[in-house]
């Protein structure tokens, strides 16, 4: 069953930052996986743990920030309030018996395309292995 | 027809002009941003990290770029030349005005690329550094501002290829010229600089050896818009492993005649060599100085952070090239540290340019005299009082056009000149 | 609070730009996968919906359909998103009910299999829908603000500002610490490039600031507290007693007659001065000013200019508001360890600073004499101070450059050799940093005989005392490491930048201050003269080391930032500030630990007690407050918790389709 399995990825881009990274990806047809949604925010760190376990509750089976890093126009302490955030996430996906693999944060300049490229792709096969979500609720 | 009036006039949409256009229109004054290429951005746009932070030049020039083209208070034109500027009075300047043809109607244009993809032309690309080829028509560049296409009548063979494929029949064979006329209360001119050109030393050899390239063609080669897929040798497309930088290419240099220092080479060749242990963990990069000029804020640190990630300096300049025939350069050179002329082999030799005036500009002014320096810098005519102040009272300059300069203090002073701007509409505007 | 109303009559807008985007996705199946989604009163496709027809058309919509929110699938937000809240205003919508999906270069441009960037289209458009049905309409924020700016520091940067702002018709309060103004530049021997004297230059300065009607000028005065923020900032200014109330023709007298001789600071005690004193001719404000730790209340200057001094006058304190403040307060210069190149060791090593007091008050002769003897030889140390090296022994160092002491000593080099042509000079130093324009000093000086030596970095030149003389022993690292011994007459030591104070005016202010003690800017290039603290801006060498139009430059700088903020009596900012509930507030408070510029702070509410409540003039926007609070109280006005949520399930309904 893994052989068409296609994991989908919810992505959280930031307006200023890794928005445009991801717009270059598109107008330079890098190729990247396509089961993808992507949500822009201001900046990464207003990105809720529950969120992330909504989005793998409700279909995805992942989530990846593609945060601001240094860049960030808001706050010097992007980086470090976002991790926070992430690593309450892990902690609310093992509490609800998720692989915490399927958060996946990486800092993305806005032209960092093939950063972000090559972080998706790699994102995407760990999710291949990892295989679907054992979700308890499946036939919602 | 009457003509148009503006608050200010800024010549050249380079960083300085756009940070002077946004500050004057965050005021609520009226501007005219004029600029000859056909994207603002000017250089920095199109450098890769910018030191002593290392953050992406884009990150900080695009979010600008993007504010100038939406101001409300900002008329911006691109591909447009000032001809001609008359001074009639305090707060009151007639200025003629060009815009180039584009061929391409920049309202229905919608940067699709496929007029590109058509275009049977290449030429060499003026904002890659000629690394790659572009087309007649061309977008100028990933991230420029706006995105629109332009055509190069003076390459184009007329062969129609983009006119078919255009899907909104923006492409006008028969464009023309516009010149007109505009009324403005004070200018900044915020022209930049050019770059030195290493033909001018045939001592650099480049343009003869391969492998000897410019620290702005590295510089694009370093950018995640690179024109290539990461750093390689132009002659064989390989790897270097060994990287010389020569300082002061076209600075410092009696022979030249151009005896100035360019302030930021320094620094830019460090922030290459960082960023060159980061791309080829495996490369050893040496830097060849007369004085490493590391003075601004976080500088020095930058500097000694580089020795400590093992970058080699060497006081000492290199005095003969020859050429192996896989490409390697050999270098001769005095080293003073042990007093004797060694002789070393580099896969790629970076000439560190300088920046050279741009003082063209003065001439557009016919009936006042716009002082330069010995050089062609334009005179800073008040140092010590109000240094962005010109020898015209009402024009003000920004940025690099008064010498070189790094981001940051192109930056400041781009915002003095627009204070200075304001204070002199306010008091001559009628 | 009135219940929220979700949006019902949603207009969405598919772009196929002209085959950019309806090549690679179907844009008719993602017109039918949303036209009956609930919300939707209609769908529509069209070829450049960014043309003056496609603008038209969802003008005409918006109007004919008394459309309640619009939803434009196109290229990305970055190339239209204004364009299209530019027709929905128009059309008289809420510029906030609108939101721009990017279904080009997020999705036909970066997928080439239609099936895929289909769905990922319709997932996009799916999950703006779900935005604009719960999004607020939102006007700017404007509030009142203060059309006055406070400049700390009355040296050039701050006189600068002071001119700048209220030329541009900005009221201002310039306070300084000293008695008069001008600060180190009044120092000076000579500036470059034209060798004006640094009293000139300040008193050219001066000049103009006296034709300002609307600057108010504080001197012997410390900024004591600050509260509030931008637009609107209480300040608290402590005035010290000048005990000179106002000038009289006899005041000369007064001063002559005192009794006290001190040793005078403005020339690093070269000089004396009376307890009654003006540092220099012509210093600004034209009123001595008595030393109250100097003066024996002996009353004599009194017996002659009568009421003008009031040796009673008490220190008084000031309280106003501001709508913005810059921060000049300079630096001061490094002063050397005992020993450290044999300074208080020997006494004829002193400073740069000294040295151009010295080279001042000589001005009249032809001969450099120090400590009675005359001086024929001077050999010049730099970097004292700046570029030090850590050895993890000896506490702080100074790692930085100071920028501004290759250009100074190598400027007076010549101006020494001009007045001064027999004196031999060397110069030992690390690199020489005559950056830019400057170099042409640089050449000069090596034309006119100085002589450079280069030494080591981690082998600094040995000063030590020989014959009544001064030796300075260095290795040159041009000569190949060949140790050189020069016999001079007087060392001076060419000391570096360091910050004045920062440390409490930080405090007061709320403001960082970064690596080697200098403040700190927002962001290098992005906002170079703000600080983190909206409306407040620092300039000159507070900030970093400078030279004398390096400073001014930046503090015009700062002046246009702070007068832009503040030109039109009002401060506009956008509505994308958080809110909160305090209905759902639980005083979690960790909304307040994550809000990075202090924003949220607890008020009074009618019936509710205490709850968090965000200053909206603060706040900028980044939402890291809507991310920890346990009940959701505090809201992104423009992207809403409950938005995000919808916007996730609704994403998940388009891949899966």
């Amino acid at each position: 069953m893994s052989e068409g399995y296609e994991p989908k990825i919810l992505i959280f881009s930031t307006e200023y930052i890794s928005d445009p990274a991801i717009d270059l990806a598109g107008l330079s047809h890098k190729d990247y996986p396509p089961t993808t949604a992507i949500i822009r925010v201001p900046c990464s760190s207003m990105i809720r743990p529950d969120y992330i376990l909504l989005a793998i509750k409700k279909g995805f089976d992942g989530v990846f920030i593609a945060a601001d890093g240094e860049e960030c126009p808001f706050r010097k302490d992007c980086t470090e309030v976002t991790s926070a955030r992430v690593d309450e996430a892990i902690k609310l996906l093992t509490e609800n018996g998720i692989e915490p693999q399927r958060i996946k944060m990486a800092a993305i300049c806005s032209v960092c395309t093939d950063a972000f490229v090559k972080a998706l792709r790699e994102f995407y096969e760990v999710l291949k292995k990892l295989g679907p979500v054992k979700r308890d609720d499946e036939n919602e | 027809m009457s003509e148009e009036t503006y608050d200010a006039l800024v010549i050249g949409g380079g960083i300085a002009g756009i940070e002077s256009a946004l500050t004057l229109a965050d005021m609520g004054f009226k501007v005219l941003l004029v600029e000859k290429e056909p994207s603002i951005g000017g250089k920095m746009a199109l450098l890769s990290k910018v030191f002593p932070t290392l953050d992406c030049a884009s990150c900080i020039s695009t979010p600008k770029m993007a504010s100038a083209y939406h101001h409300p208070n900002i008329t911006l034109k691109v591909y447009t030349e000032v001809l001609e500027i008359y001074k009639q009075g305090e707060g009151n300047f007639e200025v003629l005005i060009r815009e180039k043809p584009k061929y391409v109607d920049p309202q229905a244009c919608t940067a699709c690329t496929l007029c590109e993809k058509a275009c049977p032309v290449i030429v060499p690309d003026e904002f890659q550094f000629g690394l790659r080829g572009r087309k007649a028509i061309y977008i100028p560049f990933d991230i420029a501002v706006p995105k629109k296409a332009v055509l190069d009548i003076k390459n184009c063979i007329f062969c129609g290829q983009c006119e078919r494929v255009c899907p909104t029949g923006a492409i006008n064979f028969l464009d023309e010229p516009k010149e007109y006329k505009v009324k403005v209360h004070s200018i900044i001119l915020a022209t930049g600089y050019k770059l030195f050109d290493p033909l001018k030393k045939p001592e650099f050899k480049f343009g003869q050896f391969k492998n000897v390239i410019t620290s702005m063609q590295m510089e694009r080669l370093l950018s995640p818009t690179s024109p290539y897929e990461g750093i390689l040798k132009p002659k064989d497309g390989g790897e270097p492993m060994k990287i010389a930088y020569f300082l002061c290419a076209g600075s410092r240099d009696l022979k030249l005649n151009y005896p100035l220092c360019s302030q930021v080479c320094c620094m830019y060749s460090i922030k290459q060599a960082q960023l060159l242990l980061g791309a080829l963990p495996l490369a050893d990069v040496y830097i060849f100085y007369i004085d490493i000029r590391a003075f601004g804020k976080g500088y020095e640190e930058f500097y000694q952070q580089a020795k400590a990630m093992g970058v080699n300096f060497i006081k000492g300049q290199p005095s003969l090239l020859d050429e192996k025939s896989d490409g390697t350069v050999v270098v001769t050179y005095w080293d003073s540290n042990d007093n004797q002329f060694k002789v070393d082999e580099f896969d790629l030799v970076v000439l560190s340019v300088g920046l050279w005036p741009n003082g063209d500009i003065a001439k557009v002014f016919k009936n006042a005299k716009l002082e330069l320096d010995e050089y062609g810098w334009i005179k800073r005519i008040d140092e010590n009082g109000n240094p962005v102040k010109t020898s015209i009272e009402g024009v003000f300059v920004a940025g690099t056009a008064s010498g070189p300069k790094d981001i940051p203090e192109t930056i400041i002073e781009a915002n003095a000149a627009a204070s200075q701007a304001a204070k002199y509409i306010i008091k001559y505007k009628r | 609070m009135s219940k929220f109303v979700e949006r019902q009559r949603i207009g969405v807008y598919v772009c196929h730009c002209g085959g950019n985007i309806s090549d690679y996705v179907d844009v008719k199946e993602v017109v039918n996968a949303v036209k009956d989604y609930p919300g939707v009163v209609l769908a529509k496709d069209f070829i450049f919906m960014c043309s003056d027809a496609g603008q038209k058309m969802i003008e005409e919509d918006i109007k004919k359909h008394n459309l309640d929110g619009v939803v434009v699938a196109a290229c990305s937000p970055k190339l239209h998103e204004m364009t299209f809240r530019n027709v929905v205003t128009r059309a008289g919508l809420n510029p906030f009910l609108f939101y721009h999906v990017n279904i080009r270069e997020q999705s036909s441009w970066a997928h080439r299999d239609r099936k895929y960037s289909t769905k990922k289209a319709i997932s996009h458009v799916l999950a703006g829908i779900e935005y604009v049905k719960l999004a607020s309409a939102l006007e700017k924020i404007r509030m009142k603000a203060e059309k006055s700016v406070l400049i700390i520091g009355g040296g050039i940067a701050g006189i600068r500002a002071a001119l700048d702002l209220s030329g541009m018709g900005i009221n201002v309060v310039l306070v300084e610490k000293e008695p008069f103004l001008g600060g180190r530049t009044a120092r000076i021997w000579r500036t470059h490039p034209n060798g004006k004297k640094g009293v000139d230059v300040v008193r050219g300065l001066i000049n103009e600031l006296k034709e300002r009607d609307n600057v108010v000028i504080l001197t012997n005065s410390e900024v004591t507290h600050v509260e509030g923020f931008v637009g609107n900032f209480k300040v608290k200014v402590h005035v010290n007693p000048r005990y000179v109330i106002k000038n009289h023709p006899r005041m000369k007298e007064a001063i002559d007659v005192c009794p006290v001789t001190v040793p005078d600071e403005f020339n690093y005690g070269l000089t004396t001065r009376k307890a009654i004193y003006y540092p220099y001719e012509g210093a600004y404000p034209e009123l001595p000013v008595i030393d109250p730790k100097a003066c024996t209340r002996c009353g004599e200057c009194v017996k002659i200019v009568g009421d003008a001094i009031d040796l009673s006058q008490k220190p008084m304190d000031l309280e106003f508001k501001v709508g913005a403040i810059v921060v000049t307060t300079g630096f001061k210069p490094y002063e050397p360890k005992p020993g450290e190149f044999g300074y208080k060791e020997y006494g004829n090593v002193i400073t740069l600073p000294v040295f151009d007091r010295l080279l001042d008050l000589s001005e009249g002769g032809n001969k450099l004499i120090y400590n009675g003897k005359e001086i024929n030889s001077i050999a010049f140390i730099y970097c004292v101070g700046s570029r030090q090296i850590p050895n993890g022994s000896n506490g702080k160092v100074n790692e930085y450059c100071s920028r501004y002491c290759c250009n100074a000593t190598i400027y007076r080099a010549s101006q020494l050799k001009r007045k001064y042509p027999h004196i031999k000079q060397y110069h030992f130093y690390r690199d020489i940093r005559t950056y830019g324009l400057n170099e042409l000093l640089y050449l000069k000086a090596g034309e006119e005989g100085a002589v450079f030596i280069k030494y080591p970095d981690e082998e600094p030149p040995k000063v030590y005392g020989e014959d009544g003389k001064l030796i300075v022993e260095s290795k040159d690292v041009v000569l190949g490491g060949d140790t050189v011994r020069t016999k001079v007459d007087l060392v001076v030591l060419v000391v570096g930048m360091e910050p004045y104070d920062t440390k409490k005016i930080s405090d007061i202010l709320s403001i960082s201050t970064g690596k080697g003690g200098f403040l700190q800017e927002a962001h290098p290039k992005l906002r170079p003269v703000e600080t983190l603290k909206s409306g407040i801006y620092i300039a000159g060498t507070a900030q970093a080391p400078r030279t004398i139009s390096e400073t001014l430059i930046s503090a015009s700088a700062a002046s246009a930032k702070a007068a832009s903020m503040l030109i039109k009596g009002e401060i506009e900012l956008e509505p994308r500030v958080a809110r909160v509930d305090p209905e759902k507030c639980n005083l979690s408070k960790r909304c307040v630990e994550v809000c990075p510029t202090g924003a949220i702070s607890f008020k009074e509410y009618e019936g509710l007690g205490t709850k968090a409540w965000v200053n909206e003039a603060m706040c900028i926007g980044c939402g890291a407050c809507t991310a920890v609070c346990p009940t959701e109280a505090i809201q992104l006005n423009t992207l809403k918790t409950t938005q995000i949520k919808r916007m996730i399930e609704a994403a998940i309904k388009g891949l899966e389709r």
